[in-house]
């Protein structure tokens, strides 16, 4: 081994920059699948959603509207009523920035008084929901409620704020439930705070910061989504029978019809696209080290046939002399990681994770990260070396002494 | 290396790696900035978006220009062949012809000069005209397939369809286009409307960019200092009433563009991801080379009375570090080759290597096959060659023969 | 005229705690067409003179003269040319290149030397060929050979560039009595016929006194 220093000083060179560059795509991967938290309480499955669209008073083919009776939420019930007499359509609903999957941040703040002269606040994403929406993606509350239950305090124009995946620490929504909430600190915007429900998120990767359900306004126009829940398994069946006649009523059409698993990958499509690229880098580099060690160890294997040779000789069994290649490779990798950790740990010394990177980031991430990177590393070592160790053991001790 | 075949499999192998991560790395980059058509005079353009206007009170805005704005700036430069005013990017929008079937577009609103800054194949039909322009008429240009789909196999020319909710007639069919080509792609083609074209903030912002074609042999630098001039005469009549424009160095050069523009109120800055690009190739040359190195370095150590026996007889340092490299370099250009062939397949038919505006897009074999990129393959595996090679060459070569002859 | 003339010739080997004398003060003089052998117990610094004659080594101090040039000031290339055009090497273990067929084996020399024909490299392996028995062999590999074919093959490749001196160190060392004596009759031949000078390091007293001429070493120094 010692006449191989420089061989191995390169060898753990690639060691610590594989094994640094592996740590932070694995401490990515493991924030991300700490991330990971699909929207429960609701389900997505057979929904599919789509804009809902007016046409503009200048285009040739808007319709004016015979009497003040008749407006856009008028051709939008037209729309619904059409939707839901399709056979494979068990319900359909309309909603404003009601839909996961998509990126609409409008928000306000909400207060709350729990006690005497105790106030508490919340900045909260505003989701309004017709109950036909609450039907269509089955919104439950998170202590049992029922998706009818739920619907009914949405007609009552409840509001319904989800618990946030981390907030200031102060806040306990449990305390809201049954008071009064105010819109904006304004005491004459009154809502009451009906059941806790679970969140509902941009993406299943975004550690919701705070989010309500309230019910919809009633001016003409204030609506944006349509969702509509097809029969179990009835999606294909229900996409191929929509004629575009389907999807318009008056001046109000649907655009970008599609299903929610469509919607969902899309949104997810630059955390996939990321995902993949790690993924494909980190196995290069994994690759690299394999070969790298599959063909110095090859080497030096027939290097040390002699030497191999007298050991048998001399009494060492097979599974010895395996064991002290495989050594060689592990001792190369403490090496490494003992550097490695080094590395680690002044970078974690001098930067706050959750601050540079804007996101809250616990701690144990990081390390998570270096023991996939250590474990990825050994595993690449043992394979590149399992089989330049396999042939050496089979070393016939007298052929080899002999050829000498 | 005949006699290792699992060592020239293993070196063949890590190069390709190597050379494929560097290619896919260097498509993504070159196709960024390499000319093709309808962008086929990339190395000419430069592209004029976005303005940052404040109020004396702070506020402000920035964003897109209104025709208003984008005039002031960009018409009548010296030095430039064409000029194209466009909406800043394609809308997505709903059209239906008399086919069964409403689909979404993406529908480019432009100007003639358009027709002039990129080079669209007319197939059928005609081009708008300025006069068409001026007038808001309601027609469009369609690609080849969007006029499939909208009227089936039937002649195209005449025919009218519903464009955003208003009867629209097509007036010509142009040749697909790539959206890897963000300026010029689209599927339908309409006059802009240069008249009510939305404006707002004071009527400095609106939907509008400019791309501008430089006359062949005139410096870019020269245009963009011109529009820079504008800028500061364009300050001095702001300050009057009481708004400040910020420079942020428009137009862009189709590199500055490719980098990626930081907003419309910021001064595009690469050097980060410049860095990070240069890293990342470094790392992807460095590891397989170190690996490459050692694995040389192990072959050459069996190989070391061979050289001692050269050496005593008349080779000299020099030619045995030409040999080595040499050898190497073919067994390096070997999986290069591999590695290319590996990079182009990936690129063509691997949804996600490239990207317009979120969504993947698949680039044409004719754009990966350029000189840029296989120069760059063969510079890859140069480099690869050279780095991994070098060190176990010049530790040969300085051995003392007669050592090396008396090696075990 | 003397073609070899090593003047106060030391070698001195140092590692950090010993320093092994080689070679002391040592003077020899061969004039060209002489066949020399040089005896001595192992280690007395036979090969490393060798070594150094060949160019090879470097002395510690002293001066070395190849045909009447003073080698000592060459530097690293100049060397490698000199050794190319006028020198040629045949080892004890013959140190063929084991990827190379007995014709590449043969030619390599004339790899490194600049101006010779295509025609005039294959025209000159066919002579060596032809003169030392070996063409049915061409397309051998040296792993294919019997000992005594490889030395020829050796001797093959130090003829091919035509050289003044050929330097064997112990080239029968690993041969039996029968091919061995084929390699002694080899030399005399060539020493004979193309007036090659000889210089051979050997074990063999025999065989040494059929040369011109013994110098006789021990620990460094010619005692003879």
């Amino acid at each position: 081994m010692r006449n191989e220093w420089r061989s191995n000083i390169w060898m753990c060179i690639e060691l610590v920059v594989t094994g640094l560059i592996l740590w932070v795509v694995f401490s990515i991967f493991a924030f991300l699948s700490y991330l990971h938290k699909p929207s429960d309480c609701y389900d997505f499955n057979d929904v599919y959603a789509g804009d809902l669209r007016i046409i503009p008073k200048t285009a040739s083919s808007y319709t004016e509207y015979p009497d003040s009776l008749h407006n856009e939420n008028t051709d939008v019930e037209m729309l619904l009523t059409k939707l839901r007499n399709n056979q494979y359509v068990e319900c359909a609903g309309i909603g404003l920035n009601a839909l996961p999957y998509t990126f609409n941040y409008s928000g306000n703040d909400f207060s709350v008084n729990v006690g005497d002269s105790v106030q508490t606040y919340h900045s909260a994403n505003v989701r309004r929901i017709s109950p036909e929406m609450v039907r269509v993606l089955r919104v439950r509350g998170i202590h049992g409620e029922t998706t009818e239950e739920i619907a009914g305090m949405i007609a009552d124009n409840k509001l319904l704020p989800a618990q946030p995946d981390y907030s200031d620490g102060s806040l306990d929504l449990e305390l809201w439930r049954g008071r009064d909430a105010w819109w904006s600190y304004d005491s004459t915007r009154v809502a009451h705070v009906g059941a806790i429900v679970g969140p509902l998120r941009r993406t299943d990767y975004e550690p919701l910061r705070g989010m309500v359900l309230t019910g919809m306004d009633n001016t003409p126009g204030w609506w944006d989504n349509i969702a509509i829940r097809v029969r179990p398994g009835k999606g294909r069946a229900f996409s191929e029978s929509i004629k575009p006649s389907d999807l318009q009523f008056g001046n109000v059409y649907i655009s970008n019809l599609e299903s929610m698993d469509n919607r969902r990958e899309r949104a997810h499509e630059s955390i996939t696209r990321l995902i993949g690229t790690l993924t494909m880098g980190a196995s290069f580099l994994m690759a690299a080290v394999f070969l790298g060690f599959l063909g110095s160890f090859w080497f030096r294997t027939q290097q040390r046939v002699p030497e191999l040779a007298l050991r048998r000789a001399n009494g060492a069994t097979r599974s010895q002399l395996f064991r002290r290649m495989l050594s060689e490779g592990i001792i190369l990798l403490i090496s490494g990681v003992i550097v490695i950790l080094f590395f680690i740990v002044m970078f974690l010394c001098k930067v706050n994770l959750s601050e540079t990177f804007h996101a809250p980031i616990p701690s144990w991430i990081p390390w998570a990260g270096f023991a996939c990177s250590i474990s990825a590393l050994a595993l690449m070592i043992i394979g590149g070396i399992w089989m330049p160790a396999s042939k050496a053991m089979k070393i016939n001790p007298a052929e080899a002494l002999k050829e000498e | 290396m005949r006699t290792q075949p699992l060592i020239a499999w293993v070196t063949v192998i890590g190069t390709a790696l190597s050379i494929f991560l560097i290619m896919t790395v260097v498509m993504i980059e070159s196709v960024g900035v390499m000319s093709f058509s309808p962008e086929s005079n990339r190395d000419r353009m430069l592209y004029g978006m976005y303005v940052h206007i404040n109020k004396p009170n702070g506020s402000g805005g920035s964003g897109s220009m209104s025709y208003k704005c984008a005039e002031r700036l960009y018409a009548n430069l010296k030095g430039v062949e064409a000029i194209s005013f466009q909406s800043d990017g394609a809308e997505h929008l709903d059209i239906h012809g008399t086919t069964d079937e409403t689909f979404t577009a993406s529908v480019r609103s432009c100007d003639q000069g358009f027709w002039e800054v990129f080079d669209h194949k007319l197939l059928e039909g005609r081009l708008f005209s300025k006069e068409e322009v001026e007038a808001g008429s309601k027609l469009a240009v369609v690609s080849s397939s969007t006029a499939r789909r909208l009227f089936g196999p039937e002649n195209a020319i005449g025919r009218h369809f519903m464009l955003d909710h208003n009867d629209t007639e097509v007036i010509g069919v142009v040749e697909d286009s790539s959206p890897l080509a963000e300026w010029a792609y689209g599927e339908v083609f309409r006059p802009i409307d240069v008249i009510s074209s939305s404006e707002w903030g004071g009527g400095y912002f609106g939907n509008i960019a400019a791309a501008i074609l430089v006359e062949e042999g005139t410096d870019l630098e020269s245009v963009r200092n011109q529009v820079k001039n504008r800028y500061a005469e364009f300050a001095s009549e702001l300050k009057a009433e009481g708004r400040d424009i910020i420079y942020h160095g428009a137009p862009f050069t189709q590199q500055v563009y490719a980098d990626g523009i930081p907003g419309s109120n910021n001064t595009p800055d690469n050097s980060a991801d410049r860095a990070i690009n240069v890293a990342v190739l470094v790392i992807l040359l460095l590891v397989p080379a170190i690996n490459l190195s050692s694995m040389l370095h192990s072959r050459l150590r069996r190989r070391i009375n061979d050289l001692g026996v050269r050496r005593a007889f008349g080779c000299t340092r020099g030619r045995i570090v030409r040999d080595i490299i040499g050898e190497n370099f073919i067994v390096t250009l070997a999986g290069g080759l591999i590695g290319l062939g590996a990079g182009v397949l990936f690129a063509l038919f691997y949804d996600g290597v490239f990207t317009v505006g979120g969504e993947s897009v698949r680039p044409s074999l004719s754009m990966l096959l350029n000189f840029r990129i296989i120069f760059s393959a063969f510079a890859a595996c140069f480099i690869l060659n050279i780095i991994s090679a070098a060190i176990p060459a010049w530790q040969a070569a300085r051995m003392n023969p007669v050592n090396a002859i008396n090696a075990k | 005229m003397n073609i070899i003339e090593l003047r106060g010739i030391s070698k001195v080997y140092r590692t950090k705690e010993i320093e092994t004398t080689a070679l002391e003060n040592v003077n020899i003089s061969i004039e060209k067409g002489e066949f020399v052998s040089i005896m001595g117990p192992s280690g007395c610094g036979k090969s490393t003179l060798l070594n150094i004659m060949g160019l090879l080594d470097k002395p510690e101090s002293g001066e070395i003269r190849l045909l009447g040039t003073d080698c000592s000031t060459l530097g690293d290339n100049a060397l490698s040319r000199f050794r190319n055009e006028h020198i040629g090497f045949v080892f004890q273990s013959f140190h063929l290149i084991p990827s190379l067929d007995v014709e590449s084996n043969i030619e390599m020399p004339l790899d490194y030397r600049a101006g010779i024909s295509a025609s005039e490299r294959t025209k000159r392996v066919t002579d060596v060929l032809e003169r030392l028995d070996i063409s049915h062999r061409r397309r051998h590999k040296p792993g294919q050979l019997s000992g005594g074919q490889c030395q020829r093959v050796a001797i093959a490749r130090a003829l091919v560039g035509r050289p003044s001196i050929i330097l064997a160190d112990e080239p029968t060392g690993n041969l039996d009595s029968r091919m061995g004596a084929e390699v002694m009759e080899l030399l005399h031949t060539l020493n004979r016929e193309d007036g090659i000078t000889i210089v051979m390091v050997t074990h063999n007293e025999e065989q040494a006194r059929q040369t011109d001429r013994i110098i006789r070493f021990f620990d460094g120094r010619i005692v003879s």
